[in-house]
């Protein structure tokens, strides 16, 4: 503390009333109407399956900063971010023990030891899907219906699907996912309140648009554009995981590059693989990728 | 005037209503008066009184070699010690005048018509005076002129811009001693006379510009330029490169390019100096921040105490959360107010814990807010990391040592780390091991 004081006294004297809870309520807010969509949809299933993800991510969180000596800002509200997104992104009929792994593992696992004491931030939300998704693949892909409903899936094996209904949610998916005008607000929240910058979302759907479109280009129209962009997770993984603060790359270049990875790298897998779920593995990759592209992305300073 | 835009930087509260509109009061001092010797580089200053001699209003008490950066006494009095003090975390040399409240004036130098002095002669008076920078830095202007000299130079930048939030006492210079900034002009314009000379003042401050644009019309190659109203935009680099478009790293690099900028006060002491023979013995600073009774601009004396000056202004409200020494953002903090006022206090405020509140640090969340704000176009998330680690290498290939410390990193920053401590702690580590 006494070392510490040297550093805090330091000028400047005056700060802007801004603090990371506030930042976080904005994400919160951006959740709402997905999160409100999915409880509308599923009712109890999903508002358990909230509750749960919140409540196991806040104390584990808790806990660990307790038992680390660490300073328990539980009310900083990345806890219930992080909580939220784990709820969005498995299927509402998944048994509730994988709410319970998935919180303990995104925060524990992933943000603390490998992203605090490791030092290399990964989205927890992005592991500890890919972890679910390899663990427990059957509990993973309880919808409610038969596969046959899920968009991507269909567009897919090469059925066409109706993009009106897969904007108003009436299709089935992860919890989050199946929304797109839901997801749009959300996304219009983020912008607006300025909490993220729109190049990475910006560059990954231009990117993935390029993509699908140079791999597909015999049979194109704009139903399996808009259908590709509205389903299987994409929007929620644009505007919600990809722009995640400390996975993602700080600098103006990078943020640009990233975005252009992840956009050709779920392109790629869209067209050429056979599940809406590769997206998370994408975004697994460009968080691995975020140092190194950070590193080659320096900007130039205004005096040199 | 077509002014360049920079990227970066922030607007801030400015906070200058509470003492914009004080007249520039004159405070006589109680207590003793001490004059700090502050050497630069080789040229120490030694005093050239012994204790117990007489002293009077503008004798010179020290000096460095060939009667170089001259300290004059502000009153006149007896020489009570010379002893080194504790002064902002450095132990300075110091000379302590009990003051007699007589005011004798000495003979000031004789004064010649300002068509008789050339180049040489001007730098020799700024030098004997020991006019510096009245900044913190204190640089001392004839090393700027030495410098200069047989150097094309096309532009003088006098800065009165005031971008520092509180501050008003250039503002208030400008409206009520035009003169002594014109005259200066005209000290400067002989100094160069093929420059164009830009006085820039922040846009906030309106009145002044076009007071002064008033005071300067028949001025040759003059003009006023209104200077974008965000933080740094007074800072050296950022204020040339408005005025310009050219990004000088250093004052001396600027020069060898013909672009030498001065502080309006230094105008103000320059021309008292050459045109009236007085070497520069007060300041006017603003007197500031919520807990202070009478905010406000006051010319005070050169060693007279802080404390001094708290107290003849009329005190405080309430015992201040802090005492800054300087702006809130370059500033800093004061825990013994028994230091004197010299060229480098810029103004000294009197903050609440409201409005100046120390914050505990939580953890960075990579939001990128500070990479937005850095006017140097630097990412202040990653030189921090590199700075709480002590990785110098790794602090250099992200440009850390570009940094100007302007200190915008640290006031947005939503978890409250004090970047702008950490890159200070750094760099000064850096520029010690160089000079080994």
């Amino acid at each position: 503390m006494e070392d510490n004081l040297k550093y805090i006294t330091a000028p400047p004297h005056i700060k802007e009333k801004s603090d990371v809870t506030k930042i976080m309520f904005c994400f919160i807010l951006a959740l709402l109407p997905v999160a409100l969509f999915a409880v509308y949809k599923y009712n109890l299933n999903a508002l358990i399956h909230l509750i749960i993800t919140i409540v196991v991510c806040m104390s584990t969180d808790y806990l660990y900063r307790f038992f680390v000596k660490k300073q328990t800002n539980i009310t900083d509200g990345s806890a219930i971010v992080t909580g939220i997104l784990l709820a969005m992104v498995i299927p509402a009929e998944a048994p509730y023990y994988i709410g319970i792994i998935s919180g303990i593992f995104a925060i524990l696992i992933v943000r603390h030891i490998i992203g605090g004491i490791g030092k290399f931030y990964l989205n927890p939300v992005v592991v500890s899907k890919c972890l679910l998704l390899i663990v427990f693949p059957e509990a993973m892909s309880k919808y409610s219906e038969s596969v046959s409903n899920l968009p991507v899936e269909r567009m897919l094996n090469g059925y066409s699907v109706n993009t009106f209904r897969m904007m108003v949610g009436n299709v089935d998916g992860n919890m989050g996912e199946i929304c797109a005008a839901a997801l749009l607000i959300g996304a219009i929240i983020l912008v607006v309140t300025g909490v993220i910058d729109i190049y990475i979302p910006a560059a990954y759907i231009l990117a993935f648009i390029l993509t699908i479109c140079v791999l597909n280009i015999g049979h194109l129209n704009t139903n399996y554009i808009i259908g590709q962009i509205a389903g299987g997770g994409f929007l929620l993984a644009v505007w919600f995981l990809a722009t995640d603060y400390k996975s993602a790359p700080v600098t103006l270049k990078g943020q640009i590059i990233y975005g252009i990875i992840l956009g050709l790298l779920t392109g790629a897998v869209r067209v050429f693989g056979n599940s809406g779920e590769n997206i998370y593995f994408v975004l697994l990759i460009g968080n691995i990728l975020t140092p190194l592209i950070e590193n080659f992305t320096i900007p130039k300073p205004f005096v040199n | 005037m077509k002014l360049h835009s920079y990227l970066g930087g922030i607007t801030v509260k400015s906070h200058k209503t509470q003492s914009k509109d004080c007249e520039i009061k004159s405070l006589v001092p109680q207590a003793d008066m001490v004059y700090p010797l502050l050497s630069y580089g080789e040229n120490v200053v030694r005093p050239c009184v012994d204790i117990g001699d007489k002293v009077k209003i503008g004798q010179k008490i020290a000096c460095a070699q060939d009667d170089m950066l001259g300290v004059f006494s502000s009153v006149s009095g007896v020489v009570k010690a010379i002893e080194d003090r504790a002064i902002s975390n450095k132990t300075q040399k110091t000379i302590i005048i009990e003051n007699d409240n007589n005011y004798e004036e000495d003979d000031f130098y004789e004064v010649i018509g300002l068509d008789q002095m050339d180049y040489d002669d001007i730098t020799e008076i700024v030098g004997k005076y020991g006019i510096r920078e009245y900044d913190s830095s204190q640089k001392p202007l004839y090393e700027k002129l030495k410098y200069a000299k047989g150097k094309s130079t096309e532009y003088v930048i006098i800065n009165a811009v005031e971008c520092e939030p509180y501050f008003t006492s250039v503002y208030r210079r400008i409206l009520e001693e035009p003169e002594l900034i014109v005259n200066g002009i005209k000290v400067l314009r002989h100094l160069f006379p093929k420059a164009e000379i830009v006085m820039a003042i922040g846009e906030d401050k309106m009145d002044a510009v076009i007071e002064m644009e008033k005071r300067l019309k028949n001025e040759p190659d003059t003009e006023v330029a209104a200077i974008e109203n965000k933080y740094p935009s007074g800072d050296f680099t950022y204020l040339i490169y408005q005025i310009l478009g050219n990004v000088y790293k250093s004052d001396t690099e600027a020069i060898q390019n013909g672009v030498i900028s001065v502080l309006a006060d230094t105008v103000c002491a320059l021309s008292t100096a050459v045109l009236e023979g007085i070497p520069p013995m007060s300041r006017v600073i603003t007197l500031s921040g919520s807990e202070s009774n009478n905010p406000g601009n006051y010319e005070v004396l050169f060693g007279t105490s802080v404390d001094d000056v708290i107290k003849l202004s009329g005190g405080v409200k309430q015992e201040p959360y802090m005492i800054v020494n300087g702006g809130v953002f370059k500033g800093e903090i004061i825990e013994n107010t028994d230091i004197p006022v010299t060229a480098g206090v810029e103004g000294i405020l009197l903050l609440s814990k409201k409005e100046a509140p120390i914050y505990e640090p939580e953890e960075c969340i990579r939001c990128g807010r500070c990479m937005n704000v850095c006017p140097d176009r630097l990412v202040p998330e990653k030189l921090l990391k590199y700075a709480v680690s002590g990785k110098t290498a790794g602090f250099l290939k992200w440009h850390g040592d570009e940094c100007s410390l302007c200190g915008c990193c640290s006031y947005v920053c939503p978890a409250h780390i004090p970047l702008m401590g950490y890159i200070k702690d750094i760099k000064s580590k850096i520029n010690k091991e160089g000079e080994k």
